[in-house]
């Protein structure tokens, strides 16, 4: 055990912190989608986990935790292909054909082609295996007609991974398959969804009689339920980092509201500061602990998902404790309120933390059920 | 970095786990405290299993600690290894084999404290010390005096002149509290007021870090007890661990659990690290962190355990409120928990708080 960087982590933190010091100010504002992916690509910073032998730096999985709390202390903007990054690459790594690994791997990590992810659907959210997008075999391929929902960078995807049905009679797990979606292919709709606070950050695609190439199914037909548990377990590798430390920004911030409102001397807002810090210092030293559980076995041990519900939880406090601190001035928004509405706005975007990305509901029967081996509650 | 248990530490909790197990089956924990006595052969049998190795790192201690709030082991090791013999090293002494204890909180009654004075070449303590903690069997107490030069730190043996050692009915029977009287009674002097508070503060530091981590042990045999029986009662026809009710609970105390482990594990690791690899202030702030997450999981895992075993929780019998017991005396032991707040805000407001960014 130990708690420090080792001299090479350290270097690399280092650097980094120094790239992103210079780069994330000519990003921040403006900049077509995309420049950052390859700005992080050029200088070395995409595939740091990956297999060398598909242009990755083969780093283990503690660089890839200091990029992402790194990148996320500096407020880096979003990164356009964090789903080809993240879930779609390591899933085509494990289990795409030598075609795929050759046709994909490489323009994932140059961001010459974003991902977007296509699993959820209207009547398919908690309860994944309930899709019902439907993949028809044709002479070419298949075509598929159905509808996505909540897909993030839809609307910049050069190519989506998709979870269809390929089994007309199937039900549940069964008889489904992953496909690689071309965004260009006719067909293909995509719709921006608008959330409570006035943002579109996710979106709505329509699928109708959309051809895929045979070549473009990703691992055996009628798997595709186990690929697309891969995929989401990616997600939870240095996800938690990540949160955590966006989490460490908007704590900072609080603080400087705390001053600003002439607020630092009140004992009641000193003591929930406090609670919250504590919180906060328990997600970070939590997500060090899933890392080096990662680094060692390979796949993150189950506090990842305690990770996810406890960072929902606690941004939802903190966002809470926020705008409470502005008083009646909490009504204001937009450029008249504190802080330029930025609390208003995370008020009313953290309620979905608790539901994206797997609902509080879900990661607690996986707690009670994997973990714990309380019987199935449902 | 690296933030996982070694293989070696793995095979000492787990080994630490089997042993009390075998010693402390929950029976023989409710006997002893129902009789309120520690476990007369305890000590000689932890000595001899090495708990008491004085080259054991803080870490390692921990995880005794953890297993030892888990079984809830009837010893006064926590006293003698936590809190005495910081002191005693830090005097430059040879360990004695006995268990110890470490007197310093003014009698809670009176506000009655302890006053030193030299004669003839010897120091003698005249006065009160309240709230020690397993001082019933101890053959030598550290016990905190003023002197006309400012706080010293002493030892007095168990049999010393003018020593009365009064037990006092005790919240958590496993860890009574005793009332000391001291009536001009001959000490050694082992830390002078030149470094006898930094002495004093390093050693309830250590030990209230053993204590976090005692906590978390605590969590996770109340969390135990309740996922048992979650799975053995039977209500409408199905285990009640198969309702969301109960079983979103225990998810939620074990979520709190990690979490505690977390800071729990960290804050031994930098205490252990000491003052060249790791800042006072970082230091100071882990200490605060794991003692209020730890002391929040256990007693919050407790309750959940109550409630989850419904009556039976409720029972005499049913042996869950003797770690009940434990997690709320960790709950009020030494600095509150919103002195430790306190000390967090104070880092947090006024510049002096370690960075929650990594250092680089």
């Amino acid at each position: 055990m130990h708690l420090r960087d080792t001299p090479q982590e350290a270097a690399f933190r280092r650097d980094l912190r120094a790239w992103l010091a210079e780069q994330v100010p000519r990003h921040r504002d403006g900049g077509a989608p995309g420049d950052w992916t390859k700005a992080l690509h050029a200088a070395g910073y995409t595939g740091l986990t990956w297999p060398a032998a598909y242009g990755g730096r083969g780093l283990p999985p503690t660089y890839q935790g200091i990029y992402a709390e790194e990148s996320a202390l500096a407020e880096a903007p979003d990164h356009s292909n964090v789903i080809g990054l993240g879930m779609v690459g390591p899933t085509i790594v494990s289990h795409g054909s030598p075609e795929q690994q050759q046709r994909f791997l490489e323009p994932i990590l140059s961001g010459a082609y974003v991902f977007c992810q296509g699993f959820s659907e209207p009547d398919a959210g908690s309860d994944l295996a309930a899709v019902r997008t439907r993949a028809t075999a044709t002479a070419d391929g298949w075509r598929v007609t159905g509808e996505k929902v909540w897909s993030s960078y839809a609307h910049q995807a050069d190519w989506c991974l998709l979870l269809a049905r390929t089994q007309p009679d199937s039900t549940a797990h069964t008889g489904l398959t992953c496909l690689l979606v071309d965004m260009r292919s006719p067909g293909v709709q995509v719709l921006p969804l608008r959330q409570s606070t006035g943002d579109a950050d996710f979106n709505q695609i329509v699928l109708d009689d959309v051809l895929v190439p045979r070549d473009c199914v990703l691992g055996p037909v009628g798997e595709g339920w186990r690929i697309a548990m891969t995929t989401l377990a990616h997600e939870r590798g240095t996800f938690g980092i990540t949160l955590t430390a966006r989490l460490t920004v908007e704590f900072d911030r609080l603080l400087r509201t705390v001053r600003d409102l002439g607020l630092a001397d009140d004992p009641t807002v000193r003591a929930e500061l406090a609670e919250l810090h504590v919180q906060l210092q328990a997600l970070r030293w939590t997500g060090h602990r899933t890392m080096a559980t990662l680094a060692r076995t390979g796949k993150p041990g189950p506090e990842s998902s305690v990770l996810k519900l406890h960072w929902s939880v606690t941004n939802q406090r903190l966002a809470a404790f926020a705008l409470r601190l502005l008083g009646p001035a909490a009504v204001l928004d937009g450029p008249d309120s504190h802080a330029a509405g930025h609390w208003q706005h995370l008020r009313l975007r953290s309620r979905a933390n608790s539901i994206e990305g797997g609902t509080s509901e879900i990661l607690r029967g996986i707690i009670a059920e994997r973990v714990l081996g309380l019987p199935r509650t449902r | 970095m690296d933030f996982a248990l070694t293989d070696d530490q793995r095979d000492l909790a787990s080994a630490a786990a089997r042993l009390l197990a075998d010693r402390y089956p929950v029976d023989r924990v409710a006997a002893l405290a129902e009789s309120g006595d520690a476990d007369p052969d305890g000590w000689p049998y932890l000595r001899r299993q090495g708990w008491c190795d004085p080259e054991l790192p803080v870490v390692e201690k921990g995880l005794l600690a953890q297993e030892a709030g888990y079984a809830l082991a009837a010893v006064g090791w926590w006293s003698t290894v936590g809190l005495a013999h910081p002191v005693l090293v830090a005097a430059g002494r040879d360990l004695p084999t006995g268990p110890l204890t470490l007197a310093w909180q003014d009698d809670p009654d009176t506000g009655q404290g302890t006053r030193a004075e030299q004669r003839a070449g010897t120091w003698r303590l005249t006065g009160r010390r309240g709230l020690v903690t397993e001082a019933a069997g101890a053959t030598a107490l550290v016990v905190a005096a003023d002197t006309d030069t400012g706080p010293a730190l002493f030892l007095v043996g168990a049999a010393a002149d003018g020593l009365t050692v009064a037990p006092q009915p005790a919240l958590d029977r496993l860890r009574g509290a005793a009332l000391l009287r001291l009536v001009d009674t001959p000490a050694e002097m082992l830390v002078g007021p030149e470094a006898a508070e930094r002495v004093l503060t390093d050693a309830r530091r250590h030990a209230g870090t053993l204590l976090a981590c005692e906590a978390v042990g605590v969590a996770r045999r109340a969390l135990d007890l309740a996922r048992r029986h979650a799975l053995d009662r039977v209500q409408f026809g199905r285990p009640i661990g198969a309702y969301q009710a109960v079983a979103h609970r225990l998810a939620d105390g074990y979520v709190a659990l990690e979490l505690a482990t977390s800071l729990a594990l960290r804050a031994c690791w930098l205490v252990g690290a000491g003052p060249d690899d790791a800042a006072p202030d970082e230091i100071a702030q882990a200490y605060a962190e794991a003692v209020v997450a730890a002391r929040q999981a256990a007693v919050r895992a407790c309750e959940d355990a109550i409630q989850v075993t419904g009556g039976l929780g409720a029972t005499w019998e049913y042996p869950l409120h003797w770690w009940y017991r434990r997690a709320l005396w960790l709950d009020s032991f030494d600095t509150p928990t919103a002195d430790h707040l306190a000390t967090l805000a104070g880092h947090l407001l006024h510049g002096r708080a370690q960075p929650a960014r990594p250092a680089a």
